[in-house]
């Protein structure tokens, strides 16, 4: 009886399973005519890495203008930027320059080496395992013919992220983060940009540097520290680096968005946090949330561990990383105890 | 500068710590502590030296400890009688203070830490814009990150 039962079941899981895999093989067939031919992805995805390199090809001037919001407020700023000869350099006084292997930033008291072109870097993952980029039109930015590469997410259909590309050169003139309800939460780009011109001869990042507070890649993290090699939804562990005031960089990428963990033993002190943040509850956690131009942070205490995470990415992405992270725990019966004993034994 | 020029590492990070060197000897303990993992390790050590001092415990007298002395019949007849009474719950209570200032020692408060957050953003943008775009990353920063703004 068991047995005659069981063979129609067998046989509509087969069929099923067969169904199932001629579907996923004719979306990923219609998928793989959609993006095109070519190495590195499809025309979205090939945009995208020949913007990178028309940054170290390209000599041009112009003004950027940086949209956010802070407590659902607008805000803009202007930077100006310049590359001259491969040297990059942005803000009205230049406060950050690169040229693709040191990147220095001015500090009040002199120059501070962020970034030396010895440290090593993982490569960015391929947008396309997430989303779908689509060419859907052309338009004018900072008067300038440009490509609109639109990305959605693959999984829900939302649309994530708004780019152009500059037709000529291929420099990404504009980038949009879309939230919910189509608000373009968050936008870099051009307003004015004077005709590129191709770069013969590479300059270095000059300055003569007073700090240096570059990380160092580590392959492990200390005990104390939690390293996930995935957070959210597609966000990958692409490197780690020991911070050099103590404690650990976790930099993880879904291919447009980025996001860093900083872990840092010790319990979190808010009251020493800078002013300007707002507290909120994410995913069940309460947290200081500061929105600045490009990134926001998260900061919160948990075991004895100071986190923030630094992102640009969607704000459902964040939630869903922060899940895979520590949160404050109760002391639980032993730890009331304890604290209950040590407690007037302690200035904190 | 180095530790030579000012002394034992553990001092000049002491002093690196509290603040008290100059732009350029803090430029000069920076770059030894990017180069020598030593001295990192002697950075970690001066922090956790000095969290294990800051959990130190403070003790404080109980509130009826006056009224309590004042009470003692120091130098009555009577009081041997007494002392044999309460010498062993004294004993206790003396062990049991004694265990309570050895578990504050052995288990000290953790040195509280603050992120700092502009440096953060900074690192982060500086990272993703090797391998993302350089000018849609590294414009926000141009100008330096403000708070409360």
């Amino acid at each position: 009886m068991i047995a005659r039962r069981a063979a129609p079941a067998a046989c509509v899981l087969v069929a099923a399973a067969a169904i199932t895999a001629m579907v996923v093989a004719s979306v990923a067939a219609v998928k793989a005519w959609a993006a095109g031919p070519g190495p590195g992805g499809g025309r979205g995805e090939q945009l995208v890495d020949a913007a990178e390199r028309a940054v170290r090809e390209y000599a041009f001037s112009g003004v950027v203008a940086v949209e956010w919001y802070e407590s659902g407020r607008k805000k803009t700023e202007r930077v100006p930027v310049h590359d001259d000869d491969g040297m990059l350099q942005l803000g009205t006084t230049t406060r950050v320059m690169t040229d693709g292997e040191r990147t220095l930033v001015r500090e009040s008291d002199g120059w501070t080496v962020l970034w030396g072109g010895h440290v090593a870097t993982g490569q960015r993952p391929s947008p396309e395992a997430k989303y779908d980029l689509n060419v859907t039109g052309r338009v004018l930015v900072a008067g300038r013919e440009a490509t609109v590469v639109e990305a959605r997410e693959e999984r829900t259909g939302a649309l994530r992220e708004r780019l152009y590309f500059d037709d000529a050169t291929n420099l990404m003139l504009r980038r949009e983060q879309i939230g919910s309800g189509g608000r373009v939460d968050r936008a870099v780009g051009f307003v004015t940009l004077t005709a590129p011109t191709t770069i013969a001869t590479r300059r270095a990042a000059s300055p003569h540097p007073t700090h240096v507070a570059q990380p160092k890649p580590v392959t492990e993290v200390g005990s104390a520290y939690r390293a996930p090699r995935t957070v959210g939804r597609g966000y990958h562990l692409v490197d780690a680096y020991e911070q050099p005031g103590g404690g650990v960089q976790l930099y993880y990428s879904d291919g447009l968005f980025t996001m860093s963990v900083f872990e840092q033993r010790g319990p979190l002190d808010e009251s020493a946090l800078p002013r300007g943040g707002r507290d909120e509850t994410i995913g069940g956690r309460r947290v200081r949330v500061y929105e600045t131009p490009g990134v926001d942070t998260i900061v919160w205490g948990a075991n004895d561990v100071a986190y923030s995470c630094v992102t640009d990415a969607p704000r459902p992405d964040l939630v869903a990383a922060l899940d895979a992270l520590p949160a404050a725990r109760g002391r639980g019966a032993l730890g009331s105890l304890a604290h209950f004993v040590l407690a007037p034994f302690s200035w904190d | 500068m180095t530790g030579r020029d000012r002394g034992l590492p553990e001092d000049v990070l002491s002093a690196y710590l509290d603040g008290e060197l100059s732009a350029h000897e803090r430029a000069a303990v920076e770059r030894e502590l990017a180069a020598s993992p030593s001295w990192s390790a002697i950075l970690r050590e001066v922090r956790e030296v000095r969290a294990a001092v800051r959990g130190l415990p403070v003790p404080e007298p109980p509130e009826d400890v006056f009224e309590r002395v004042l009470r003692e019949p120091v130098g009555v007849a009577s009081g041997s009688t007494r002392r044999r009474v309460l010498g062993p719950w004294r004993w206790a209570a003396g062990g049991a203070a004694a265990a309570a200032v050895v578990v504050a020692f052995a288990v000290p408060s953790p040195h509280r830490v603050t992120p700092s957050v502009p440096n953060q953003v900074d690192s982060h943008v500086t990272r993703a814009s090797l391998t993302q775009d350089p000018i849609m990353e590294l414009a926000p920063v141009g100008q330096p990150v403000r708070f409360g703004h």
